[in-house]
């Protein structure tokens, strides 16, 4: 066995966790290995200095305050979503009088319902008028077509004629899901930085998508990336555009979804994501890249992977900046590293062949 | 109308209660129970905070937004749940956002300043171990600091917050075979990390 199994075995005889068989191999590797001992003299060595030592105490006086700024902060966010909008319509965010949250979570059902209808009628309309910004498909628009279709859609006569006519994918409708909340692990935590509003468990809550962009949006340039603040605060505004954000990315990631079960080696990323602004794209990754951090083993995990690696792809094709296309493409790696559905490591792996093709170009 | 005296009453037992039942008090809109809950776990939370971001003007955003979010998700928190448990993920995932944002590492040490010590330990008879150990714990803490947020975070809850595999899988969500494999490339990067700046010294 080489050194480097013994090393593995080093660090699980460090913690105590290492069997007793493993235990053996390992005490007689040692009596034979002077490398392999030295690296555990200086992992103990290592180890016992960090325990010991004392991590630098705040000011005095640091401890009396930090709960009452806790409580403060917590004060001012509630008040700044009850000034900004229809949010004051929705008293969930204290968690107060369960009959006042139940009220609230009827509401927002009804809210996304209306968000959802309007954008369906909107996306009828977009697709049956051709716009500079929904170039002809330049690949097997027959068979991405079909595919589309096969994914369970099933487009009205006129739609289809406007489609053949354009050389164009419909794609699909609004994607009519479960609640993503309702599949989280139970008890994930909130996104990193989330203003979400707290929302009783029997509540229908508003659909991920728009909370995930709702958090890039509001959350990304918050902390170090001042300059971009008003931009985000943009974005942070009008929720319906995060959502139909979100769901153009996701129509192109579906149809490519269903090509990729269906074998298709290889497809561009559709020019209709092109609508989306680079700015907007970054706000949908780092959205979806918090999503995932808060609660890795959500079953919407590979459907962020897959999310996450289009909207690299778009990016990358935007900006043309070689820093974009490697930090998508080690981003997909990662993912492929992580990903156990087959399904969504050979969409990504389609994903990290389109990247590394743009950066030989 | 509950009379103040009896209020008074319920207010000073708070502290007496666990977590669960403060949390069911949150969940039913009483904030001050809250503030229970965050003094009960503030200290550990900073310090997560700050051994992650080594920073303590940052580790203080990041402890205090801990606590905010976890306030507003509170309705999604199963109560029978370990709740620090809940609150080190939110913690730990702020962390490594915030570590995946900042371009370059902060200098500033986490650990007491060397002229604190020297103050302290002047003419001591154990004041040459001090300085060498503090010197030593510097090279190490650079050696943590260059690993990525990923290694990182798995070898502070394991060696600062002593946590076990199974505690830090469910923190950072990931599988303890993942907890595993990424504490033993944690310990080899370190270790590599340190060799390289002794041999700077030499």
């Amino acid at each position: 066995m080489s050194c480097d199994k013994f090393e593995e075995y080093i660090s699980l005889h460090v913690d105590g966790k290492l069997d007793p068989a493993g235990e053996r191999s390992l005490r007689e590797h040692l009596a034979g290995c002077p490398r392999c001992r030295e690296t555990l003299a200086a992992l103990e060595s290592v180890e016992k200095t960090v325990r010991s030592a004392e991590a630098k105490e705040p000011r005095a006086g640091y401890w009396d305050t930090f709960s009452g700024r806790v409580m403060q902060r917590i004060e001012s966010e509630e008040e700044r979503r009850a000034e900004s909008g229809w949010v004051k319509w929705l008293p969930v965010v204290r968690p107060s009088a369960g009959r006042r949250l139940r009220f609230a979570a009827g509401v927002a059902s009804i809210a996304v319902a209306v968000v959802v209808g309007v954008l369906f009628v909107a996306r009828q309309g977009e697709r049956a008028i051709p716009t500079a910004l929904q170039p002809l498909e330049r690949e097997t628009p027959v068979e991405k077509g079909k595919d589309v279709l096969a994914e369970g859609e099933k487009p009205s006569d006129k739609e289809k004629a406007v489609a053949v006519e354009k050389k164009e994918v419909p794609p699909p409708a609004v994607k009519t899901e479960a609640p993503p909340a309702a599949a989280k692990t139970e008890n994930a935590p909130p996104p990193a930085q989330t203003q979400a509003v707290p929302a009783p468990k029997e509540a229908t809550p508003p659909s991920a998508k728009n909370e995930v962009l709702d958090v890039a949006a509001k959350t990304e340039p918050a902390r170090e990336d001042k300059a971009s603040a008003p931009a985000a605060e943009k974005m942070a505004q009008p929720r319906t555009t995060s959502f139909t954000t979100a769901d153009r990315l996701t129509s192109v990631t579906a149809s490519d979804r269903t090509q990729a079960a269906g074998g298709v080696a290889r497809q561009e990323v559709s020019d209709r994501d092109t609508m989306l602004t680079v700015e907007e794209l970054r706000a949908f990754i780092a959205g979806w890249k918090t999503q995932i951090a808060a609660s890795p083993a959500d079953s919407l995990t590979n459907e962020g992977y897959r999310e996450v690696a289009t909207a690299y792809c778009v990016l990358a094709k935007q900006t043309g900046d070689g820093a974009d296309i490697e930090e998508g493409a080690r981003v997909i790696r990662t993912y492929l590293e992580s990903s156990r559905d087959p399904a969504t490591r050979e969409f990504l792996a389609v994903r990290l062949q389109e990247l590394q093709e743009l950066r030989k170009k | 109308m509950v009379p103040f005296m009896e209020r008074a009453e319920e207010r000073k037992s708070y502290t007496e209660k666990s977590d669960d039942e403060l949390i069911v008090l949150v969940q039913r809109g009483d904030r001050g129970s809250f503030d229970v809950l965050v003094k009960r776990y503030q200290r550990r939370i900073y310090f997560l905070a700050l051994r992650m971001a080594r920073d303590p003007d940052a580790s203080d955003d990041l402890a205090q937004e801990t606590f905010v979010n976890a306030y507003f998700a509170i309705g999604s928190f199963t109560v029978g749940r370990r709740f620090y448990t809940w609150l080190y993920r939110i913690c730990m995932n702020l962390s490594i956002n915030y570590l995946n944002k900042r371009k370059r590492a902060v200098p500033a040490s986490q650990f007491d300043d060397e002229e604190d010590v020297l103050e302290r330990e002047a003419g001591g008879p154990d004041a040459v171990d001090v300085l060498i150990s503090k010197e030593k714990t510097a090279k190490i803490e650079a050696a943590i600091e260059s690993l990525s947020p990923k290694y990182k975070s798995v070898l502070v809850l394991r060696v600062y917050e002593d946590m076990s595999y199974e505690e830090i899988a469910g923190t950072l969500g990931i599988s303890v075979g993942t907890v595993m494999s990424r504490l033993f490339r944690a310990r080899n990067k370190m270790l590599e990390a340190l060799g390289e700046l002794e041999e700077q010294d030499k």
